[in-house]
């Protein structure tokens, strides 16, 4: 189970009585409680791990780093007051968030305050497009996935020529993530002639997909498009099933990547791909055991969002190991200078095509091959080839 | 499939989704009927239901069927124990301070849950979670047709004890008028704790049976499922148990139709948008009687 | 009524030094006074008035977009689309209570989630209208007298002047015609008609008022934010919050709604900055305890223990 109460309580009185040494303290703004904690609590866990590397070896320049975490409750609000206090503490700069309704306001804030941001979670373009100098993001962005999955389609039609992957049919919440995936991805299927043959948002906590996917059944798609919430691709997947609604590549964002999925969803998620940024079995070094030291620290079994976590903070402290910590012009500029190899990806922040200080991370196809996430695309990272066509409900 | 086919599918999804919004819905109408509350917690008592069936299922392996056996029973005497010490508390004060009383459970529910079981989506994986029965044609989800069997045999096993028995007799008593029911020595205080029982205890059983074809997580599916419960309520008449299962398939048929056949993203819209009609024109419910409005 | 100003002007005192004391607590103090601000003008309704909302956040929604879309796409200063929001508000509320407030009660309540959840549905998909469920930026803001409307302290003066003006409106509600008015429809619908108020007028006003001042707290917001996504300013969540600080700090009072907010708002900051993922189930156990102990609400029971020893000492002789 959990950490309880005593321990939350436990850890943040250690935090406030730990003694003023000399130290280096990064402020961190995640998301803990409210609607968003499934995915806070991967990310601390991600940071802690860094955490305890970062300080392993030497700390920053031989001084030790300090995390302090403070709760957003999954609102814009609560992190502007976080952020607030720690801008006005002087910390060299500040991580967070997971939403982009909060980490927008937060880089607004933060780039008036002049202090530097390194984005946790927030994968929205709009956070680093047009973006801000004082705003970095080593992880991806819609336009990035968007361009995965379609660069996967690509790759899949090429594999076999016999199986044709022309039309398209897309599914996605409103919010604000699937939107923007979703519309990046019909730019791209025009842009590649994939014929879009179905087009249909809902609303977050829908659970009755079924109308969707009838009517998608009627259009036939070659490829299903799916962005969901966190937690309604379950749902989605076993409804699939129930009104056979077949396609040849089956896709779903979100909800598929997370480990749980294929627990829940059990047979029927075999063949769904899914994009990520870091996978256990991707062919960067240290990758594998990155991935020993999430699990151990996780107590269960790790995701993408646990090495997100992990690449925040490693960004952050490589370089305050280059700035003067005390000021925040100098991090900015070792932020700006970025160059760096970790086992989740390489950083070095661009700014080009509308974009500011955004690390062009190669995202990654996951598929799901006997209830285990493999990597399967780009080839050159790959684990496994990628099972495709996906097999007919009916022929499973 | 031609297009008489698939009308016909999706009225038939319509109907076995409202028979879903049904059971979730009844606890609510019971609750609001007898003690003229408005339930926040109602859809967060539904999510306990889930997390009872996803921890039946993760220790003893139980199918969330067999674990309503015990969820039900457990469900019920949890709502006594709400309703004795938080709710009679406030049964006399401002009727705004049973909904904000009710506000806080529905915050401490979810947030117990998140620290217990964490924030990820929960869910029990079931052997007949996509199994489908061909009928004339028409596909019927198999979790979907049970949940609708169960809740048939709910509301059947309801109003036999509202309009059997002597439990029943002042319950109803207590509905009409708690006053009068005290002068003819009925225990209104008694009454609550039952009526609040039951409503807890109908809102487990929906999430157990939900739980083969849903997901459950700690804050956000709560508020999801109370909102429903309330168009259902409202749609079928507040107070009046037997039309929320009128109120449900109505809600049930309006959104599958409205999401099938027009704009996919305003499916939520469209089962308000009934909600609205039937306030504005029948306030007391589609099936209730002509009463007084409160 | 003098009393009552005196306090404000008392108030107003302290929040005229209070970014000069502390300069880093301004975001805080800005949520403390948009929820005091919002909460009394939903007071104005809900509790002067008896006709519980559980829709506000929609006129919360709709300042901040009036101010963050006006600027972004049409360039037009905030004090415009804040005044333009306000006008907007108002009819919108007529509308909305000439279609709800032949409902009374509970009905009332649960028929303004249905419009408000319909209004953030719009909001979510009509994306030439409100940018979308992307989002919408506030870059720039004009600079009036060289002021930054950004910083946090012009914010904080704007939000104060917002709560400001909103309790000083309900003081003079409170004794005015209109004020008896609201209350009287309040106790009892067909007695205040008998003595020969309208009560659907009456509502009416209430509503178109309290949604004005409202949608006014929310321009601000939208500034403070400088990004703001229909999700989240048009949520349940947020509406349901309103109503809440304003009936913890006490319905039909002048000063409950803004203790609520202060109360509200100081413990949940307080809560979370030491119960990490602990502190909304703190928060919830708090919200049952006033319930329990202060079923009138914080300001509703002290004046209660007040009359009460009033007459007691009377009764003393």
């Amino acid at each position: 189970m959990r950490i309880a109460i005593a321990a939350a309580l436990a850890a943040t009185l250690s935090m406030i009585g730990a003694p003023a040494q000399a130290q280096v303290e990064v402020g961190v703004i995640n998301s803990l409680s409210g609607n968003f904690a499934a995915f806070g609590e991967r990310y601390r866990t991600g940071l802690q791990v860094a955490l305890e590397e970062i300080n392993a070896n030497g700390g920053i320049n031989g001084q030790p780093l300090t995390l302090t975490i403070q709760d957003d409750r999954s609102e814009a609000k609560s992190a502007l007051a976080a952020a607030e206090s720690f801008a006005s503490k002087g910390v060299p700069l500040v991580i967070g968030s997971y939403a982009s309704s909060i980490t927008g306001p937060l880089a607004q804030y933060l780039t008036r305050q002049k202090v530097p941001l390194v984005v946790l979670g927030s994968a929205d373009d709009s956070i680093t497009k047009p973006g801000s100098p004082w705003v970095f993001r080593a992880k991806h962005n819609s336009t990035i996935v968007a361009d995965a999955y379609f660069d996967y389609f690509d790759y899949l039609k090429n594999m076999k020529k016999d199986v044709p992957l022309e039309t398209v049919a897309m599914l996605y919440g409103n919010g604000a993530w699937p939107t923007s995936l979703a519309k990046e991805g019909k730019r791209l299927a025009s842009e590649r002639g994939y014929k879009v043959v179905g087009d249909q948002a809902y609303d977050q906590g829908v659970t009755d997909f079924r109308p969707i996917l009838n009517r998608f059944r009627g259009a036939n798609p070659d490829i299903l498009y799916i962005v969901s919430y966190a937690e309604d691709g379950v749902a989605i997947t076993r409804q699939m099933l129930e009104v056979g609604l077949n396609a040849k590549v089956i896709a779903i964002d979100t909800s598929a990547a997370l480990p749980s999925f294929v627990e829940q969803v059990g047979d029927s998620a075999e063949h769904v791909a899914t994009a990520v940024s870091w996978s256990k079995d991707v062919k960067y070094p240290g990758a594998q055991e990155l991935y020993e030291r999430l699990k151990a620290k996780a107590g269960g079994e790790p995701s993408f969002y646990e090495a997100e976590g992990y690449l925040a903070l490693k960004v952050a402290a490589d370089a305050l190991r280059r700035a003067d910590p005390k000021s925040r012009d100098s991090v900015r500029e070792a932020l700006a200078a970025t160059d760096i190899t970790t086992p989740v990806t390489t950083v070095n922040f661009k700014s080009t095509d509308g974009f500011q200080n955004q690390n062009p991370i190669r995202s990654l196809i996951l598929q799901i091959q006997d209830s285990d996430h493999i990597t399967v695309f780009p080839a050159d990272l790959a684990a496994q080839q990628p099972r495709h066509p996906t097999p007919e409900w009916s022929a499973r | 499939m031609a297009g008489l086919d698939i009308f016909l599918q999706n009225v038939a999804n319509g109907v076995l989704i409202g028979g879903v919004y049904a059971l979730i819905g009844i606890g609510l109408t019971l609750v609001f009927g007898v003690m003229r509350t408005i339930n926040f917690a109602h859809g967060d008592f539904v999510v306990l239901g889930m997390y009872s069936a996803v921890l039946f299922n993760a220790l003893l392996g139980w199918d969330p069927y067999l674990s309503l056996l015990l969820a039900m029973p457990i469900g019920f005497f949890a709502g006594v124990i709400v309703e004795r010490f938080i709710l009679s508390r406030v049964i006399d004060a401002p009727p705004e301070s049973a909904l904000l009383a009710t506000l806080g459970i529905s915050l401490i529910i979810g947030n117990t849950i998140l620290l217990t079981f964490g924030g990820e989506p929960r869910s029990v994986q079931v052997s007949y979670a996509s199994s489908t029965l061909s009928i004339a044609g028409v596909n019927v989800s198999m979790v979907l047709l049970l949940a609708g069997i169960a809740t048939v045999i709910m509301i059947g096993a309801l109003y036999t004890l509202l309009n059997r028995t002597e439990v029943g007799r002042a319950i109803r008593g207590t509905a009409e008028n708690r006053l009068g029911a005290e002068l003819v020595g009925i225990d209104t205080r008694r009454i609550h704790s039952i009526v609040f029982g039951l409503g807890v205890m109908l809102a487990v059983m929906a999430g157990v049976t939900l739980i083969p074809l849903l997901f459950a997580t700690p804050t956000n599916t709560g508020a999801v499922f109370t909102l429903k419960a309330f168009v259902v309520t409202v749609l079928g008449g507040l107070g009046n148990v037997g039309a929320a299962i009128a109120g449900g398939i109505l809600l049930g048929v309006v959104e599958v139709l409205g999401a099938s056949y027009f704009m996919s993203e305003y499916r939520e819209a469209y089962g308000l948008i009934a909600f609205l009609l039937i306030l504005l024109f029948r306030p007391e419910g589609l099936f209730g009687r002509t009463v007084k409005r409160v | 009524m003098t009393k009552h100003f005196l306090g404000l002007g008392v108030l107003l005192a302290v929040g005229i030094v209070y970014p000069a004391i502390f300069p880093n607590y301004l975001t805080i103090a800005i949520s403390v006074l948009l929820f005091a601000g919002w909460a009394t003008s939903w007071d104005l309704l809900g509790g002067w008035n008896g006709q519980v909302s559980l829709g506000h956040a929609s006129f919360v929604g709709l300042g901040a977009y009036f101010v963050a879309i006006g600027q972004s796409r049409f360039g037009l200063a905030p004090w415009w689309t804040m005044a333009m929001a306000a006008a907007f508000a108002a009819a919108l509320g007529y509308f909305w209570g000439w279609l709800t407030f032949s409902l009374r009660g509970p009905y009332f309540s649960l028929s303004t989630i249905a419009v408000a959840e319909i209004l953030r549905l719009v909001a979510i998909n009509e994306e030439w209208l409100t940018g979308g469920a992307t989002g919408v930026f506030i870059a720039t803001l004009p600079e009036p007298f060289g002021i930054d409307l950004f910083s946090r302290v012009a914010q904080f003066y704007m939000a104060l002047a917002f709560a400001a003006v909103v309790v000083a409106t309900v003081i003079v509600i409170s004794r005015a015609r209109f004020g008896y008015q609201l209350r009287a429809v309040r106790e009892d619908e067909d007695s205040a008609m008998a003595a020969g108020i309208d009560p659907t007028t009456t509502k009416l006003k209430a509503f178109m008022l309290s949604a004005a001042l409202t949608s006014i707290g929310g321009g601000i917001y939208g500034i403070v934010l400088a990004f703001i996504e229909p999700h989240v300013i048009f949520a349940l969540l947020l509406s349901v919050q309103i109503a809440l600080t304003a009936i913890i700090g006490g319905r039909g009072t002048i000063w409950g709604p803004a203790v609520g907010a202060l109360v509200l708002i100081g413990a949940g900051e307080m809560f979370r900055t030491t119960f990490a993922e602990a502190n909304m189930l703190i928060y919830g156990i708090l919200i049952l305890v006033v319930v329990l102990f202060v079923p009138r609400g914080i300001v509703g029971e002290l004046a209660r223990r007040r009359i009460r020893r009033l007459y007691a000492k009377r009764a003393q002789g």
